[in-house]
């Protein structure tokens, strides 16, 4: 327990990677170094942000109940006991972080589907790398064979792709030693899940590699189209690895920014989902789409923007949707697949 | 991952000869190379960047198309 | 903002050297059947090693067989010199043609003890610092200081992977009991300082005159309360977090990298109880990732925007 005597010229110095977001009915703390969140009172919120103006002494006498002194100091014991934060001198050696967001490379990720069709995965696969894609997510609506998923891979193995993820339509032609054998001879294979199968599973992995890779996912959900994209819950929400991947959540819009992604008739869009095309990739470099102003402008749709997310606790660690929103046609409305409200604290 | 640390005896007689330090060194037998994996496995030398690359998971959800509620 | 580059990795890719010529200005190397006059680059950033004695020596266990009667070591050490010699003039010849240059070949060792020396006499605070040989000094410093004297490395510790074992030397704290009954009579000349105790750590990147630190706080585990790196069994990772240096302390800093010529450079300081900043050392081709992505800094931007805007 602290005894507030010892710190009452002391400030309370909440760790620059532990972010505060308020939202309308309770805030979140968010400790990206450990990835965990927590969930306090606005008016801890409220208290938090005197922490860089107020000594601990001053905040005491600032209360005119006892009972909030109390309250007080069993607030800093979970801020102390989870490390949170800690007492120091002098709160101006602890400046806040700075949340600007950059990357080198012109584009992180990309969505790629098909459906009956062969796309020049060569030809994208190359515009992609020369553009420092680093993830690469491929969704296919028909079932596939392995050879032809293995075939999409061998082309990545001259780019700098760091991570491939397939999402395949569940065929009982194919055994499952054979999605083994491919995740084992292609490590740019991060993840492939198995749509529309008989259960939820993991791949089992068959000899005693030292880390077992759940890499092989088995899921019972049908998926038809990318209609069934844009699902928003606590499982779609991730707190970031890093201070950055936080800060661009922050900044930019989760899902979108420096995203590219190619629909199942070869559009180059934001997202496979939204409507507008900005040229078929036949005919149109990849590189020209991100010259185009309007395809840039979804990149920058943050959270404070989008009416309802503006007031949710989670906005900062949301994955956002903006293909499916809750007034349609208006692209700065709530998610439409978003079952979480605000304002009453709750999944619908 | 839990790294099981040694320390490194030196002789007694060798121990005058040594900077104090050699007195606490600490080791851990490296895990043995896998038929199966090996850590190259997991890098590959890249020629537009010029330099090793190593595959990472995605460092966020590229798309919301499977609904992972329903999985567990 | 993009430019070609080249990256010269140690160990990485094999790379020779072709020949140099001082009135062409040619300095030039083959590496993947390419050709390159490293003299045409106009900017270089200089961390650790860039050509090392395996790109000039094709087969050096050739020189593992004796060649001189009645000594075994001449040639060896007599054609190393020789190498460095060469690796010393190639770094040097390139920072001098290039017109933008961030770390210098010069720079990549110093020597911890006039480091310490300097920063004392400009004002930086330092740990009590003291080279011992016998137990028996050891004993005195140890009643001196109530048991809380560390001894480390005057160079570097061990950091060693073999193909079976990797091995590891870091700070350690000596009380009475380990020295007594584990270190002998008389022993190497070894470093002993006075424990700091800290309340957290700093690490200062400095780069052209500009700081960009970071404050570690460790202590709530016990194994790392000496050393921060010893984390192995820690559950929590450390936290790292920006920090601001006092403005006297980054007064006197800044006149300590001056002194020793560096432009970069990172340092590492303890902050005590008192909230005096205890320098230690500074690391001259200190890794900055480790300061920048946990304080969202973005310096590997920073150095690319240096390099290119030339």
């Amino acid at each position: 327990m602290i005894s507030l005597e010892q710190h009452t010229d002391h400030y309370f110095y909440l760790y620059a990677n532990c972010f505060v977001t308020r939202g309308f009915s309770r805030s979140t703390i968010i400790d990206v170094a450990h990835k965990n969140l927590y969930f306090i009172d606005n008016a801890y919120c409220d208290l938090i942000s005197r922490f860089r103006v107020d000594k601990i002494g001053a905040v005491i006498n600032s209360f005119e109940a006892q009972k909030d002194v109390t309250y007080f100091l069993e607030f800093l014991n979970f801020l102390q006991a989870n490390n949170l934060g800690t007492f120091v001198q002098d709160i101006t050696l602890f400046p806040a972080i700075s949340l600007d967001w950059d990357h080198p490379s012109k584009v992180t990720n990309a969505i790629i589907d098909s459906r009956n069709i062969n796309h020049d995965f060569e030809d994208i696969l190359k515009q992609l790398d020369d553009l420092g894609c680093l993830d690469v997510q491929l969704r296919f609506y028909e079932k596939t064979e392995i050879s032809y998923l293995e075939s999409i891979l061998e082309l990545t193995a001259p780019t700098a792709i760091t991570a491939v993820q397939m999402i395949i339509r569940y065929n009982a032609l194919i055994d499952s030693m054979d999605y083994h054998r491919l995740v084992k001879k292609y490590p740019v294979l991060d993840l492939i899940i198995v749509y529309g199968s008989p259960e939820n599973k993991f791949l089992e992995q068959h000899d005693d590699v030292r880390e077992v890779f759940k890499k092989v996912l088995f899921t019972t959900q049908a998926v038809d189209s990318c209609a069934s994209c844009g699902t928003i819950n606590l499982r779609s929400m991730s707190i970031p690895d890093s201070v950055q991947g936080y800060a661009e959540n922050v900044r930019h819009n989760s899902c979108l920014n420096r995203k590219v992604s190619v629909d199942e008739n070869g559009d180059i869009k934001n997202c496979p989902s939204l409507p507008r095309s900005f040229g078929n990739v036949k005919d149109t470099p990849i590189a020209r789409v991100l010259e185009d102003k309007d395809f840039i402008k979804a990149w920058n749709i943050s959270k404070e923007s989008i009416t309802v997310c503006k007031d949710c606790e989670f906005r900062n660690i949301c994955s956002d949707c903006r293909a499916y929103t809750s007034i349609p046609g208006d692209i700065l409305s709530k998610p439409a697949k978003c079952t979480y409200d605000p304002y009453l604290a709750n999944f619908a | 991952m839990y790294i099981d640390l040694k320390e490194l005896a030196l002789r007694e007689a060798a121990k005058m000869h040594y900077p104090l330090f050699y007195n606490f060194i600490i080791y851990n037998e490296l895990l043995e190379k896998d038929e199966n994996y090996s850590l190259t496995d997991f890098k590959k030398f890249n020629e537009r960047l010029d330099c090793d690359i190593e595959y990472q998971q995605p460092s966020k959800l590229i798309s919301k198309i499977i609904n992972f509620n329903e999985i567990d | 903002m993009e430019k070609s580059f080249l990256r010269i990795n140690k160990n990485e890719r094999s790379m020779s050297l072709q020949h140099i010529d001082l009135k062409k200005k040619e300095l030039v190397v083959k590496r993947n059947g390419q050709t390159y006059n490293l003299l045409d680059f106009n900017a270089v950033l200089e961390r650790r090693s860039g050509f090392t004695v395996q790109d000039l020596v094709n087969d050096s266990q050739v020189l593992e067989e004796s060649l001189f009667h009645e000594e075994t070591s001449y040639h060896k050490e007599h054609v190393l010199k020789e190498a460095n010699e060469l690796i010393d003039f190639i770094h040097y010849y390139i920072e001098n043609t290039s017109v933008k240059v961030i770390g210098k070949y010069e720079h990549r060792k110093l020597n911890k003890l006039k480091v310490l020396y300097l920063a004392t006499s400009l004002g930086l605070s330092v740990p009590e610092t003291f080279v011992v040989s016998t137990k028996a000094d050891l004993i005195r410093l140890t009643k001196e200081y109530c048991n809380n004297i560390i001894t480390k490395a005057i160079s570097d510790g061990v950091y060693l992977f073999t193909n079976l074992h990797g091995y590891y030397s870091y700070t350690e704290r000596l009380t009475l009991d380990t020295i007594t009954s584990k270190l002998s009579t008389s022993f190497f000349p070894s470093l002993i300082q006075k424990e700091v105790k800290k309340l957290y750590e700093v690490r200062s990147f400095y780069l052209e005159g500009a700081f960009y630190s970071m404050a570690i706080f460790s202590q709530s585990d016990k194994a790392t309360q000496t050393d921060y790196r010893k984390q192995g069994k820690a559950k929590l990772a450390s936290r790292m977090v920006p920090y601001q240096l006092p403005d006297a302390t980054s007064a006197l800093l800044t006149k300590l990298f001056q002194v020793l010529n560096l432009t970069t450079g990172s340092a590492d300081f303890m902050v005590d109880e008192k909230g005096e900043h205890v320098f230690l050392e500074i690391n001259p081709v200190g890794q900055f990732s480790m300061t920048s992505i946990p304080c969202n800094y973005q310096i590997e931007k920073i150095i690319a925007e240096k390099l290119s805007c030339i």
